[in-house]
């Protein structure tokens, strides 16, 4: 997440992450993965809701992608990573925002492990941050 | 797979929230995005 942070800043923009719990479940993460931007916490999922981030089905846990990125994870991380059935129930979802606070990306995963390539953030954040 | 609703569209206002971080402190998302563009990542469940 580090590297990730200080691509994000010199791209000109910032960056919030948004995870659903209490904000003490949100201090513990980022215990275990320290960041310098804000980590929000989402406790009733009233930001998922509003930014119309959806709560994934047993179809896309099941679906050919996750399982075909599953299985791939499997060499390199030498065991099967956990798949808890809460978390794969939540799909990630990323935006940019510029500062007149219009999107200027949205990007809705379509399995736990469709995530946005960090190129294709920056690319946005860049070209937001040189209009502004 | 079923369709994909996509929601929020390229041009659209983005929602603005108040929400808690990590030390429990409230932040209002315009109050980040007004400063520079923002990357806003919706991740999983903390727990």
């Amino acid at each position: 997440m580090r590297k990730e942070e200080a691509r994000i800043s010199e791209a000109g923009g910032s960056l919030a992450v948004v995870g659903v719990g209490s904000p003490a479940q949100a201090a513990h993460f980022l215990q275990r993965f320290p960041m310098a931007f804000p980590l929000l916490a989402d406790p009733d999922q009233a930001a998922r809701q509003a930014y119309s981030v959806r709560s994934g089905n047993l179809g896309d846990l099941m679906g050919p992608a996750t399982w075909t990125a599953y299985a791939q994870a499997i060499p390199r991380h030498g065991v099967a990573p956990a798949v808890d059935r809460q978390a794969a129930a939540l799909l990630p979802g990323s935006f940019v925002i510029d500062r007149s606070g219009r999107i200027r990306l949205a990007h809705y995963a379509r399995s736990v492990i469709d995530w946005l390539p960090v190129d294709q953030l920056l690319a946005a954040l860049r070209e937001a941050a040189a209009e502004s | 797979m079923n369709p994909i609703q996509e929601g929020l569209r390229i041009g659209d206002p983005a929602p603005d929230l108040t929400l808690p971080d990590a030390s429990g402190q409230p932040l209002r998302l315009s109050a980040l995005w007004s400063v520079a563009p923002l990357a806003l990542v919706f991740i999983r469940h903390y727990g």
